[in-house]
Parts: C-alpha cells; sequence; structure tokens
C-alpha cells in the first residue's frame, strides 16, 4: 500500500493536468489571434482599457473572449452540446450560428450552453452566482416596457 | 526616430477624433428613439445600457473586414442588446441582460434573421422586434428558489458546525478516544468545519454584496481562491476515509500502523494542486468580478479530481461491502439479516464518504427536474457535516462509552441520584452495534502482543456480526 500511494497521487496530478491541457493548448492559439486584433484597432489604449460594469470584464477582456470564440470550440468537456432551439441545420451552419451569436453578455462557453457548472458538486458556486445575479445587485429598477409587446425593443 | 512618433501619435489622434465624431450622431439619434422619461432615474440600469450601448457601437465600427458572402442580416443595436452579422436563416441566441431586476440572466434572448437578409419585424407594429419575452418570465420563482437555497445552507451549515464542533471537543477532550480513526475523523471534521464557515462567508458577504463585486478587491479572489482550497480539502479527506477503511477491511493491513503523513499530504496538500491551477488559469481566462462566475468550464479544474476522488470511493465502498457480505455468511447469518446488515452498512457509509455526489451526478436539462435536484443536492451537500458528526461521534459506541464513565464518575463525586432508562440502554446498545468496526486499541496494539492467541481473536473481532463500519 505505502508504494501503490504515489502512483495513485500522481493518477490524480495527471488527471489535473489533463484538464489543464485543453486552456494551455488555446492559450497560444488565441494569443496570436489576440495579437491579430489588436494590430486592426484603432482605439485608444484608455477608452480600451474602460471598466465593464457586466460582471466587471473590462473591454480587453472581450477582445481576449472574441479571439477566443472566434476559433472553432474545443472538444465538449460534457460530451454534449444543448440545443435550446430545435432546428434543422447543417454542421457548418450551427457552428458559424454559434459564432455569430457572440454578443455583450456571450461570456459562456458555446458548446456549454446550459448555465454553470452541471457537477453535483457544484452546487455552492452556482447558487453564489445565482444570488449575485438575482437578489446581490440592488438599485435596478424592473424593465420599462413589457418584452411580449410588439412595440418593444428590435 | 522623434518624427515618426509623432506622426503616429498624430494618426492615432486623428483616428480617435473622427471615430467619436461618426459616432455622435447614431448615439443622438438613439437617444430621441427612446424617450428619457422611460427610465425613472439616472442609475444603475442606465449606467448599465449606455455602456452596453457605448462599447457595442465600438464594435460596429471596429469590424469592417469581413466580406459579405450571400444575404447577411446587419450588425445592430437593438436598444437592449447588442447583435453581430448573422448569416440569412438563421436564429441568433444570446442570454438576457441584467440592466432590469426582473430580467433573469440565465434566460436566452432571441432574434431571426429571414431569408432575405431582414431582422424580423412583428407583424402587428411592423418594426424589428427581439424576442426578450423569456427574460422575465420566471425571474420571480428563480429568485424565490434562490433565496429558499439559500437560507437552506445557511440552517444546514449552522447545525453542521454545532455538531461538529461538538464532535471535535469530545474528540480532543478525552484522550482515551485517540487512535489512527479517530485521527483521521478529527481532520475530515476539520475540513467540514473549515468549508462550512467559509461557505457561510462567501454566500453572505460576497454573492450578497453587489459593491464588493464591483469594487472587485484582491481579498475577494484570495477568499475564492481559498473557499475552493477548503472545499477540496473536505472531499480528499473523505478519499482518505475511504482509502483508510478500504485498507483496513479489504486488503487487511492489521499488523502494523498506517502512515498518517500520506493522508496528510492527500488531505491538505494535493488540494492546493488544483486550486492554484484554477486561480491562474481564471486570472488568464475569465477574470471576472471576485471569480463569482460559474458560466465557465475552469471550474472542472476544481470538480474533476473531486468527482474522481468520490467514484475511488464509490469503488471502494462496493468492495467493503462486498468483504462485509463474504466474511458474514461464515457465520452463518440468515440472509434477510445478513442483507439488513450490508444495506445498514452502505447507508452510514454513504455520507462519510460522499457517495451522494456520484449517484446525482449531473443537473437535470428541465425546469422543475432542476429545481428539485437543486433542493436534494443543497440538503445532501449543507447538511453532511451534521450527518457525519451524528453517525460518527454522537452513535459512536467508544464515544458513548467514554461519555457514560465520565459521567458515571461526575455522579458518584456528586451523588446524584439520577437513573437511567432501559429504553436509554437499549438504544445506546443498538446505536454501538451499528457504529462501532472494532476497538481503538487492537489496531494500535503492539508487534509484541499479537500472538497466536491474539491473533485469532483478532479475527474473531473482523467477522463479528455486531462490529460492521463505523
Amino acid at each position: 500500500m505505502r508504494a501503490l500511494f504515489p502512483v495513485f497521487v500522481y493518477c490524480i496530478s495527471l488527471l489535473s493536468t489533463q484538464l489543464l491541457a485543453l486552456p494551455v493548448g488555446n492559450r497560444l492559439d488565441f494569443m496570436t489571434r489576440l495579437q491579430e486584433l489588436r494590430e486592426k484597432s484603432t482605439i485608444s489604449p484608455d477608452i480600451t482599457e474602460r471598466s465593464n460594469t457586466d460582471h466587471g470584464v473590462s473591454i480587453d477582456r472581450t477582445t481576449l473572449w472574441r479571439a477566443i470564440l472566434s476559433r472553432a470550440p474545443p472538444a465538449d468537456l460534457t460530451g454534449n452540446q444543448l440545443q435550446s432551439t430545435v432546428t434543422l441545420e447543417s454542421p457548418k451552419q450551427r457552428e458559424r450560428r454559434h459564432v455569430h451569436s457572440r454578443g455583450h453578455h456571450s461570456h459562456h462557453h458555446p458548446q456549454l450552453m446550459r448555465v454553470g457548472c452541471v457537477l453535483g458538486t457544484c452546487q455552492v458556486q452556482n447558487l453564489s452566482h445565482r444570488l449575485y445575479q438575482l437578489v446581490g445587485q440592488s438599485g435596478r429598477e424592473d424593465s420599462p416596457i413589457n418584452p411580449r409587446s410588439p412595440h418593444s425593443y428590435g | 526616430m522623434t518624427a515618426s512618433c509623432w506622426t503616429i501619435c498624430l494618426f492615432l489622434l486623428g483616428s480617435v477624433t473622427e471615430f467619436i465624431v461618426l459616432a455622435s450622431p447614431e448615439v443622438n439619434e438613439s437617444q430621441q428613439q427612446h424617450p428619457q422619461n422611460v427610465y425613472h432615474d439616472i442609475g444603475v440600469t442606465r449606467n448599465k445600457i449606455v455602456t452596453a450601448q457605448f462599447e457595442c457601437y465600438q464594435k460596429i465600427m471596429k469590424d469592417n473586414s469581413q466580406d459579405r458572402r450571400g444575404p447577411v442580416c446587419n450588425r445592430t443595436w437593438d436598444g437592449w442588446l447588442c447583435w453581430d452579422d448573422t448569416e440569412a436563416g438563421i436564429t441568433s441566441e444570446q442570454h438576457c441582460p441584467d440592466y432590469f431586476q426582473d430580467f433573469d440572466p440565465t434566460e436566452m434572448v432571441t432574434k431571426i434573421c429571414t431569408e432575405s437578409g431582414q431582422w424580423f419585424l412583428h407583424p402587428e407594429s411592423n418594426r424589428t422586434w427581439t424576442n426578450f419575452t423569456r427574460c422575465n418570465l420566471h425571474t420571480t420563482e428563480g429568485r424565490r428558489t434562490a433565496m429558499n437555497l439559500f437560507y437552506l445552507a445557511l440552517i444546514g451549515h449552522g447545525l453542521s458546525l454545532t455538531s461538529l464542533f461538538i464532535s471535535l471537543g469530545i474528540f480532543f477532550h478525552f484522550k482515551s478516544l485517540s487512535c489512527q480513526r479517530i485521527t483521521l475523523h478529527k481532520n475530515l471534521f476539520f475540513s467540514f468545519v473549515l468549508n462550512s464557515i467559509i461557505t457561510i462567508i462567501w454566500l453572505t458577504a460576497v454573492a450578497n454584496n453587489q459593491e464588493l463585486v464591483q469594487q472587485n478587491p484582491i481579498s475577494c479572489k484570495i477568499s475564492q481562491f481559498i473557499h475552493l482550497y477548503i472545499f477540496g480539502c473536505n472531499y480528499f479527506w473523505m478519499l482518505c476515509e475511504g482509502i483508510y477503511l478500504h485498507t483496513l477491511i479489504v486488503v487487511a493491513v492489521f499488523a502494523e500502523k498506517q502512515h498518517l503523513m500520506w493522508y496528510y499530504l492527500l488531505g491538505w496538500g494535493f488540494p492546493l494542486i488544483p486550486a492554484t491551477i484554477h486561480a491562474v488559469a481564471r486570472s488568464y481566462y475569465y477574470n471576472d468580478n471576485c471569480w463569482i462566475s460559474s458560466n465557465t468550464s475552469l471550474l472542472y479544474i476544481i470538480h474533476g479530481p473531486i468527482c474522481a476522488a468520490m467514484l475511488v470511493n464509490l469503488f471502494f465502498l462496493l468492495n467493503i461491502v462486498r468483504v462485509l457480505i463474504t466474511k458474514l455468511k461464515v457465520t452463518h447469518q440468515a440472509k434477510s439479516s445478513l442483507y439488513m446488515k450490508a444495506v445498514r452498512a452502505t447507508l452510514i457509509l454513504v455520507p462519510l464518504l460522499g457517495i451522494q455526489y456520484v449517484l446525482l451526478p449531473y443537473k437535470p436539462s428541465g425546469r422543475v427536474s432542476a429545481e428539485i435536484y437543486d433542493y436534494i443536492m443543497h440538503i445532501l451537500m449543507h447538511y453532511q457535516g451534521l450527518l457525519v458528526a451524528t453517525i460518527f461521534c454522537f452513535f459512536n459506541g467508544e464515544v458513548q462509552a467514554v461519555l457514560r464513565r465520565h459521567w458515571n464518575q461526575y455522579r458518584i463525586q456528586f451523588g446524584s441520584t439520577i437513573t437511567q432508562s432501559d429504553a436509554l440502554r437499549s438504544a445506546s446498545y443498538t446505536a454501538s452495534s451499528i457504529t462501532e468496526v472494532q476497538g481503538c486499541y487492537s489496531i494500535d496494539g503492539h508487534t509484541e502482543h499479537l500472538n497466536g492467541k491474539n491473533y485469532h481473536d483478532f479475527d474473531n473481532a473482523i467477522i463479528k456480526p455486531e462490529n460492521p463500519f463505523a
């Protein structure tokens, strides 16, 4: 048993390394992509560094995420791709749609359409995030117009 | 060289000026479209929308190099959200904005790009229309559920802390209870205590505190790092309990002490690795305020090893129960009694080893079933400390024996005339038979006591039906 124990610890470390391999592999790729985006940008550093009030993600981070999302999505960790809307689409179109659905609040991983970590041990992380979203942010008004109205925003 | 620098500066300044001039009319036009009185005050909501609008126009002006192939709906700001160029026939989706108190950011907004390359027009108003209807459909229920789970967590961790502090007090006060198994219990209980404390702090001081999250102090992220580290320690001490029991019962290493150093390394040392990796990855890839968001796959850096550990514990549990059934058969027990003991041992060990997390691993996707799952998992998680302390301390035969002995001494010393009822004796005996594996001293016995006779007695102790796992 004494000899087996280090092997056991090593296997768990290997598993952690495997979990880390995905982000590290992406880092080199989107750093290049980020460099390209920065070269295109003509915005001054003062504006670029402006703080974002939504989850505190700055514009630079938004650019960072656009660099990630503009690439083909990596292998799905959960092995599932959940579709919120059932539509008949070719694989190419489906991939393009995920790319096009980038937006101000689309920080979620394109392959994990379900919000939050789905494992049973993630209850505290999911609950704290949910509390912050729904309860923690005071000072907000209710929506000024019924979204169901035909005169709502578009 | 100096001239080149000045030229570049002038060029950048000109570009910025041109950008501002180009953006101004659009902003003014947008403001005219939406009268000022729609928003009651110039507060959080207005600030969020104006910021999002500004960023949207920055993005619209920035991306111009895309070649048009086929009909495409043009990128646009719809008044609340930013939409990129979308190919005709595609329905674009993103999460609801968090500007309004009644909008749920976990719901989805959809905007239809028709086959002809025009954004969807509402048939009644003939204006472009984005489907925000799901944003406030379930917000009230979601908020109520979140508050219920919040109170459930606080009460659960409060009860767990109370019972765990009492248990640790008993374990540390009575030296006769010191042995390897109780030492492992102490460490597990201590990790439960730390986990409960940091979870209560995190839920009350951070998750409910908008100002703190907005300020994003470094102490906030440090507390999240500590929270995830202690979280990992809690589960890896469950793994240590599983390894210890499996080694003791299945591998039958009873002749010598197991080295506790490896358990300390696994329980307190190893969780530093995923916690540190997560902190570094979070800083690089998803550095949101206070690292409070759970919309990231980086959390699997923490929860992947934890689930692997729970799977190993599941294997240990199955193997322990298999050995228990095999050895109980030797004593010619009736089958019903045999299986009853196996079921009881399983139910006792499930909270100690954290097996519930692999029995209910994934959150279902339906709304009602997801909510039921949330309630069940929150109860199993936040009340686990209370359950473990109750089973492995208050129902522990050795603990009860020590407490009874000290109570008798106290009673003799002060001449108390309190008598114990027969029902209490019966309950004590039943609990004792449930929670005892074997006495502490037989594990810590010295080698010279293991002659043939002692070995025979020890072997009998293992297969005694009154001694399931504890």
